[in-house]
């Protein structure tokens, strides 16, 4: 075999990589929902990151009469000590993604092994955890989650930490059930009748294959960890002195902002997570509508 | 067709699953680094903790000078079966089982009218969703829907308190009923209940109903691709009919399972909620127990409510299984 | 000659589950393989003949050990593969290999081509260098006809046709010059014109690589062409084996006869039974037939009363040919 053969092989090969990426890149933009997905996003990650750079006020200090509705210089006016309402949401953007993606990124990490423990061992493992997920599944959330902040330090770390020890069912049932169907698929047969080890038909033929499932799933536990979160900040539980979205709606409620009539220290917190939970679904259902076709093909 | 054998079954998983609740309710308290029902029980903290009284009983009752754990476990299990959650630090001399009873009417109404509420709506809802599929009017829905959906609950009912209970006062702000009021009959005493419980109702079945509407929207969108669907339209049946009749009929059912299943959000929205209209059930004594470090309460309160969800999830399940034989088309 | 696979009394049965709960009454057992003895020698394609749900699948998998018998043996070089441990049972994977039946799942649609190909190789030739590799690579593409082989390294399967994706599976079962390959219907997902192009392929393939083929399908037409030997399957039961010029020239049991349909049957009222192919009859027909008697009865217009209460018994019709049905003693 001649090496500029081999050489220009390589040359095309570079080609045809590179146009598969940019395929990936307008498919993702080809769909209104996920254009959609991806710039809010992108606009609250940016929030997140420029955070302290963009806010107006320190948050902490007050910088204008109490209660004042929104003006020019406090465009979502101020709250009971006269701090920034749009400074407070600004700088708790950010506590409140890095709960969501870290509570996300270590149930992923918790769901994705159990699930793959049950799939590959099969048998009386599978059994076992998967009735412990089950049993997760059923016990409901809420006031597990309460008991468990109640006593554990109120620091967002015990948040991220409960959250993530709890939230990981679900996807565990997601992978186990693909391992489970994707074991069964031909390419896997075919590893296996190269001498390919177990443990490496499970890392390089089945749990790449499922990846835009789990990162589907990750996307939900995303929004899911950031609206439990503002749940267990809006009972006092977790640390109720940082500045996210959740302890915004908390010191509302004990300082009865409602009854004052104060909807613009309101409306902010609750907006943004109804309209990051909107376009993280819609991204997620597009890829999801993405891998439909993927497969119809 | 169901066995007797596959019920049997359903109920030793039921079972198992309850003991698990259970368990967890006993362990926690103990593998938590700090132990504060302990420290707390015995340092005095706040509220009634100080009481010797109390801590006497619970002491006794609970074998808690006791370090061996599986003594402690077997007293915990005999008084479980005796009813004994053990006592409130708050509500002290109330038991944690007389506490939770006294309000638990209070968030089955809320609950249960909400949930009803919102599954009938939404149910109707889905079905418009899935008629007008790919419109304008079902994208522009289906995202408010998605959009409501991931909204915490509690903010929908601080908005309708701004709306309706200070703006206009219309509603009350708080409370079960007017406190002080003597009635003079039983229709105005349910007339002021249902006077105070309707933003509390109304918040919960505004925040569960997209849950359900997007969920029968798609539910029977994918029914109506299935092949059945197209022998009937191949009938010579009318398209509406064939929509109503025949794809909401047969996408009832998984909603209906899936409000069975969902009674986990519903009991998290009528806690927040409850506590938001300082409306007096259970969720509301959560949060007066977790002001005022009362473990026992809490506990006690995330027991009763596991196994009620859990019980109810056992039926809703069996009640699927003999009805899912789906509806035919004749 | 020393044959490289010998088939002893080979059994397989499936619990065949009928609705939701395993386990229960309904559950019933197909013997998907039962008793199956035959034996592979080297530089030879045998072909199984029988149809869908006979067991052929089975009877492959079988062999490359993916799935494990209720009983019997298969000798390898001599040894049991079914005790085969870790190294045997390595050495076992590199020396006999399968072509799955469906070409468009059988490679990995995340990886390129190469890598599909080259993964043998990553397991076998630890110290191979990439490029070497990569050479091996493009050598053994274009042996099975996918020329120019640079333009295919680099592709994923979504980018390559049926036939050439089950090209690039022969290629990847050959890359080690297994002694044995099993090829599982390689063409029936195939359209017509490149059923035969593939096939011949193959053939060559026996003759370049040392290689023996156990070529699996349901049309006697397509085994003819292949086969040195052939064998053929009716519900999980060899019911004639042989040199394939004898048995396409002498068919002696009546189902082999009623593949190649040279006789006709003589009693009008058998005739449809005989004639219907029951495609997915499957189970019941299977377990039916599974407790006493010739597995053939209920179709056979030959039928005797012996027929259904024993089983008959292999007999040689001529060197290499033999039949299991009492019209033969
Ligand atoms: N994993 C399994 N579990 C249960 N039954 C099985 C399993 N695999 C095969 N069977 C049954 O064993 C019988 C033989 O199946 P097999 O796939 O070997 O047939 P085949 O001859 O390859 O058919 P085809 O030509 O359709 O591929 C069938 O009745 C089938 O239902
Ligand atoms: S053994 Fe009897 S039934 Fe079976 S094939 Fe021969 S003649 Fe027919
Ligand atoms: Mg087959």
């Amino acid at each position: 075999m001649n090496n500029g053969r081999v050489d220009i092989a390589l040359q095309e090969n570079n080609a045809i990589i590179a146009s598969r990426a940019k395929r990936v890149t307008v498919a993702l933009f080809k769909s209104k929902r996920t254009t959609f997905g991806v710039a809010v996003l992108a606009f609250f990650l940016i929030l997140a990151i420029l955070g302290r750079f963009i806010a107006p006020y320190n948050p902490l200090i007050q910088s204008g009469p109490l209660w004042s509705p929104p003006s020019e210089s406090h465009l979502f006016g101020t709250n009971y000590l006269g701090q920034d309402v749009l400074s407070w949401f600004i700088i708790g953007t950010a506590t409140s993604l890095w709960v969501g993606v870290s509570v996300a990124f270590f149930s992923a990490l918790i769901g994705v092994s159990v699930g793959l423990t049950a799939g590959y061992f099969g048998k009386y493992t599978d059994e076992v955890l998967m009735r412990f997920v089950d049993m997760l599944l059923v016990i409901p959330a809420f006031p597990l989650l309460v008991i468990l902040s109640a006593y554990l330090p109120p620091t967002t770390n015990s948040t991220i930490l409960i959250l993530s020890v709890l939230s990981w069912p679900f996807m565990s049932r997601v992978v186990r059930s693909q391992v489970l169907s994707l074991k069964e698929r031909g390419f896997v047969t075919a590893s296996k009748l190269a001498g390919e080890s177990r443990l490496k038909i499970m890392f390089k033929d089945i749990l790449p294959n499922m990846l835009p499932i789990i990162f589907i799933n990750i996307i939900y536990l995303v929004i899911g960890a950031i609206v439990a979160q503002a749940g267990l900040a809006f009972f006092g539980l977790g640390n109720i002195n940082s500045i996210n979205w959740g302890t915004m709606l908390y010191w509302a409620q004990i300082e009865d902002a409602a009854i004052q009539n104060a909807w613009w220290w309101i409306i902010p917190p609750g907006l943004a997570i109804g309209i990051l939970g909107l376009g993280l679904n819609m991204l997620a259902n597009g890829i999801s509508d993405m891998i439909l076709l993927n497969q119809g093909r | 067709m169901i066995t007797r054998r596959y019920l049997i079954r359903r109920l030793i998983n039921v079972l198992i699953i309850a003991y698990g609740a259970i368990t967890i309710n006993f362990i926690l308290p103990r593998i938590i680094p700090g132990n504060p029902v302990m420290t707390n029980l015995f340092a005095g903290g706040g509220g009634q903790i100080g009481n010797p009284v109390v801590i006497a009983r619970l002491t006794q009752e609970f074998g808690l000078n006791n370090p061996n754990l599986f003594y402690q476990y077997s007293l915990y299990l005999t008084q479980l079966i005796h009813g004994n959650l053990g006592i409130s630090f708050y509500y002290y001399p109330q038991t944690v089982y007389s506490v939770i009873m006294e309000r638990l009417p209070w968030t089955l109404l809320l609950a249960g009218s909400g949930t009803l509420i919102a599954a009938g709506s939404g149910i109707l809802v889905g079905i418009y969703l899935a008629w007008k599929k790919g419109t304008i009017r079902d994208s522009f829905f289906s995202s408010v829907g998605m959009m409501i959906s991931s909204i915490p609950y509690f903010w929908i009912g601080m908005i309708f308190l701004i709306l309706f209970a200070v703006d206009i006062t219309i509603f009350p702000v708080a409370h079960a009923v007017t406190p002080g009021v003597t009635y003079h009959n039983i229709f105005s005493y349910m007339g002021d209940i249902l006077y105070h419980a309707f933003l509390p109702i109304t918040t919960l079945a505004v925040a569960l109903l997209p849950i359900y509407a997007l969920q029968m929207r798609n539910t029977m969108v994918t029914v109506m691709h299935e092949d059945f669907m197209k022998t009937a339209i191949a009938k010579g049946l009318p398209d509406s009919v064939v929509k109503m009749r025949y794809a909401a009929r047969n996408a009832v059912l998984p909603v209906t399972t899936h409000v069975g299943l969902s009674l986990g959000y519903v009991v998290a929205g009528a806690l927040m909620i409850e506590y938001l209209f300082a409306y007096p059930g259970v969720g509301y004594t959560l949060f007066i127990a977790i002001q005022n470090e009362d473990y026992p309460l809490m506990q006690g309160i995330f027991l009763i409510i596991s196994l009620m969800v859990i019980a109810a999830n056992f039926l809703v399940d069996i009640l699927y299984t003999y009805l899912d034989p789906r509806v035919n088309l004749r | 000659m020393e044959s490289i696979i010998e088939v002893r009394d080979l059994v397989k049965s499936f619990r065949a589950s009928r609705g939701i709960f395993r386990k229960n009454q309904y559950t019933q057992v197909v013997e998907a393989v039962a008793k199956v003895s035959f034996s592979i020698k080297p530089k030879e394609i045998i072909s199984v003949v029988g149809e869908s749900g006979s067991g052929k699948t089975t009877l492959g998998r079988l062999i490359v050990r993916l799935l494990e018998p209720n009983s019997g043996k298969i000798l390898f070089k001599g040894q049991d593969i079914f005790t085969l441990k870790t190294n045997d049972m390595l050495n076992f994977r590199r020396n006999v290999q399968m072509i799955l039946q469906d070409p468009y799942d059988s490679l990995n649609p995340l990886y390129s081509i190469e890598t599909s190909v080259v993964q043998p190789l990553n397991i076998f030739m630890k110290n191979m260098s990439r490029k070497t590799k990569r050479e091996i690579v493009i050598k053994n593409l274009e042996k099975v006809g996918l020329n120019p082989a640079e333009q295919f390294l680099q592709k994923r399967p979504g980018e390559l046709s049926g036939g050439q994706r089950q090209r690039v599976s022969i290629a990847r079962a050959m890359i080690m010059d297994p002694k044995l390959v099993v090829a599982d219907e390689p063409v029936s997902m195939l359209d017509a014109s490149l059923r035969a192009e593939i096939l011949n392929k193959m053939k060559k393939l026996k003759d370049t690589n040392d290689v023996s083929f156990m070529f699996i399908t349901h049309d006697i037409a397509t085994a003819k062409f292949m086969g040195d030997r052939i064998l053929i399957f009716y519900k999980g039961a060899i019911v004639e084996q042989g040199n394939t010029s004898a048995v396409i020239n002498n068919p002696s049991h009546p189902y082999t006869r009623l593949l190649i349909d040279s006789v006709p049957p003589i009693n009008p009222e058998k005739a449809r039974d005989y004639l219907s192919f029951k495609e997915e009859a499957g189970i019941e027909d299977q377990i039916s037939t599974s407790s006493a008697g010739c597995r053939f009865a209920n179709r056979c217009p030959f039928v005797m009363e012996r027929c259904r209460t024993n089983a008959p018994n292999e007999v040689d019709i001529s060197s290499d040919h033999r039949v299991s049905c009492f019209l033969y003693g």
